[in-house]
């Protein structure tokens, strides 16, 4: 099964802490590859929420120009793969109606309502902007950090640990290393500074965790292409979580229905 | 439309009729809609074109199109769905009028060629009758088979012809929606059985001027289009489609039973100018489909074996022997039992906004196997419109740049019959100006292939620019 760095996994699912849950899972000391897995644990892994539904608002800046994107969202956590999810474009109007479903990762279709045609993807399509945003369609793939990067404890400070993640050998995942900002307190990654294959800062995603149900849900994610000096801010309205969303929501028949009417 | 018809739809309606009664979840309508313009030039003269008659500089094809969506939900189970089109083609006055002259003092409408037309009006009920089974009535478009535009098992959506003569890249290859009955049933997992029962046989729009271009496919004087069907219920269309997702692969598997889209020459007399009789053929059409990814590769085909009903054709010559004037007539199997079309395609994104998109095709929409003695009589052959199935390569590489706010396009499609080839380019650029608002300009060129011996050759002397817009409301 292929791994995507699991940027939104801190975004669509993640980012979910489990304050609430009681026990304090965090771990202690330096070792990192025990953050990682609490990072994990709480983005994509068994304390993350089962499912989640969402309305997100993309605003895009690029030097005066602002243009905002809406979606809704459904998501629903797989132990072993990345989510299933399905998502509707309601503007711009040109894409409005639009539907895209993604299954474990990999599997992804695109519903065009003009044609009322459901349309098998290639997933090299997720190299592409997702959008016209800062945030590529990989970047939304959730997966775990720990079976795709190799963690080292780079700071231990007062409020975060700042680990550096380095792409294990074989693994296809966008970025060859990461510097991650974890907050002590919730185990989120709160910074992701994202590196290209030529060793330059590629992008830097921040992200502002709300909790919702004990999840610590990113309600704002910003995404800052270092390169070409714009940004993405994301943000998540109405979460949902754990409404028990059962398999026939992330199926070609629902990925219609959600974008009718 | 004929009682049984018009019974069919009735008893449609009064199932939905429970369904509209639910109380909740009613939404919209939600309007939405498009504004677009094209315009396109030709590039060269062509005083004496087979298909159109030109000078550089000339319009081809101007046509201003104003389009309105409406959508809704009754309650959770009952959505709806329209959409008008209205076109109005600025500068091509009344072709039966030798000037502009309005049918009414103070009213400009006759002196405008304006169309609306309905383009689809629809009703969906989910969970009809049974758990996880959605109806359709209505005008609709119906998706069918797994290719990328240029499919070969969709027969119940039929090809737009006029519009594929006119080159206006939106409408390449577009199908229209029917109006009928589309049951579909999804009994778990990614399985679904379709059935759809269409209430009227399919018939392509054809260009303007069909009947001359047909008259020069064939060289006749005299062309009639025959419609050759009753039109009752038992004589329309219908198909019945399974799909499912097994070990990755999306698979379908299809029938389709009812006619084809287009007019195909039956008998031909030969005379001072010859007449021929065209018709709209029965066939049952079985299908198969896929689609699936490999290493990032997506990849899909649809193959259609098509099997003709049994019809004769007839050749029909005036012949003097020793001085005395007779007609020999001789009759002959029109088409071949049965005949293959397929088409198989492949895209990849390489990153940076830039993709491909290469397709394979075996029999264009148009093409038909007659048979050896029909072609021998008519003198059909693969490289025209109407004649034999051929193949075909069409590719696209386009990138997307600046934040998506520039596509460039390079399209092409090499047809291949035997050992000769004709090679049309398509090249286009795209300006998102505003979010929905877009600025498009291309041409469609014929660079290389026989004038009288290819289908797309035809073309050489034909090349256009386009230029239009696009907003998104």
């Amino acid at each position: 099964m292929k791994r995507h760095l699991s940027i939104l996994a801190v975004l669509l699912l993640g980012l979910c802490g489990a304050a609430a849950f009681g026990a304090r899972p965090f771990p202690s000391g330096s070792d990192a590859a025990a953050i990682l897995a609490a990072v994990d644990a709480r983005s994509s892994g068994s304390l993350a929420p089962k499912d989640m539904q969402s309305s997100m608002v993309m605003t895009i800046h690029q030097g005066a120009t602002t243009k905002v994107r809406e979606i809704m969202a459904w998501s629903r956590n797989n132990k072993d793969k990345d989510d299933d999810r399905l998502m509707k474009f309601l503007a711009p109007a040109d894409v409005r109606g639009v539907g895209f479903l993604v299954l474990g990762g990999d599997t992804m279709y695109i519903y065009l309502p003009e044609f009322h045609r459901t349309r098998r993807i290639a997933s090299s399509n997720k190299k592409d902007a997702f959008m016209s945003s800062d945030f590529s369609y990989d970047d939304l793939g959730t997966g775990e950090f720990a079976k795709s990067y190799d963690p080292v404890l780079k700071e231990d400070k007062a409020d975060v640990w700042i680990l550096e993640l380095k792409r294990k050998p074989g693994s296809d995942t966008a970025y060859p290393k990461i510097i991650m900002t974890v907050d002590k307190a919730k185990s989120v990654a709160v910074k992701s500074e994202l590196y290209d294959e030529a060793g330059r800062l590629a992008k830097t995603a921040e992200q502002t965790p709300t909790q919702v149900k004990g999840y610590w849900i990113p309600t704002v994610i910003k995404m800052t292409d270092n390169r070409k000096n714009t940004s993405t801010t994301m943000e998540l309205k109405d979460a949902k979580v754990d409404q028990g969303i059962g398999d026939d929501l992330f199926t070609e028949r629902s990925l219609v229905r959600k974008v009718q009417g | 439309m004929k009682k049984s018809a018009v019974g069919a739809l009735l008893l449609s309606l009064a199932l939905v009729l429970p369904a509209l009664a639910e109380p909740d979840g009613a939404e919209g309508p939600v309007f939405s809609g498009r504004i677009r313009l094209f315009s396109s030039v030709y590039a060269a003269d062509n005083p004496d074109g087979r298909f159109f008659s030109h000078e550089a500089g000339q319009f081809a094809f101007r046509r201003a199109e104003i389009r309105l969506n409406l959508a809704g939900r009754v309650n959770d189970r009952v959505s709806y769905g329209a959409r008008f089109d209205a076109f109005s083609y600025p500068g091509d006055l009344l072709q039966s009028s030798q000037f502009p002259e309005s049918a009414f003092l103070g009213s400009p409408a006759s002196s405008e060629h304006f169309e609306l037309s309905l383009y689809e009006g629809w009703v969906k009920v989910d969970d009809f009758l049974l758990k996880n089974l959605d109806l359709t009535v209505g005008k609709q478009r119906i998706a069918w088979g797994t290719a990328d535009k240029i499919g070969v098992v969709d027969n119940l959506n039929p090809i737009d012809f006029a519009n594929f003569l006119s080159f206006d890249p939106d409408y390449f290859f577009e199908r229209r929606p029917q109006t009928g009955i589309n049951l579909e049933y999804f009994p778990g997992g990614s399985f679904k059985i379709q059935f759809v029962w269409l209430l009227q046989n399919q018939v392509s729009p054809l260009p303007y001027g069909y009947t001359a271009l047909a008259g020069k496919f064939f060289s006749l004087g005299d062309v009639v289009v025959e419609k050759a069907w009753d039109d009752t219920a038992v004589q329309s269309a219908w198909g019945s489609r399974i799909s499912a997702r097994v070990l990755g692969l999306d698979l379908g598997a299809s029938y389709y039973r009812g006619n084809l889209s287009l007019p195909y020459l039956k008998s031909y007399a030969a005379g001072l100018s010859g007449s021929g009789v065209f018709y709209y053929p029965k066939a049952g059409i079985w299908g198969l489909d896929l689609a699936g990814e490999l290493g990032g590769v997506g990849f899909w085909a649809e193959a259609a074996y098509v099997v003709p009903e049994a019809v004769q054709g007839s050749l029909t010559v005036p012949m003097i022997v020793d001085g005395t004037a007779f007609t020999y007539q001789t009759r002959f199997s029109l088409f071949e039992d049965s005949y293959w079309k397929f088409v198989a395609g492949a895209d990849y994104n390489f990153g940076g906004g830039v993709s491909i998109n290469v397709q394979y095709l075996h029999g264009f929409f148009d093409e038909v196997d007659y048979s050896d003695a029909a072609q021998a009589a008519f003198g059909l052959r693969t490289g025209m419109f109407f004649g034999e199935p051929e193949d075909y390569v069409l590719g696209r590489l386009e990138w997307k740049f600046a934040r998506d706010t520039v596509r460039l396009k390079a399209g092409g499609l090499l047809e291949i019959v035997g050992g000769r080839t004709a090679l049309a380019l398509m090249p286009e650029a795209e300006l998102r100006i505003a979010d929905a608002f877009n600025l498009v300009a291309g041409a469609f060129a014929v660079v290389s292939g026989d004038r009288d011996l290819t289908k797309f050759g035809a073309f050489r002397d034909d090349g256009q620019v386009y230029f239009g817009f696009k907003l998104d409301f």
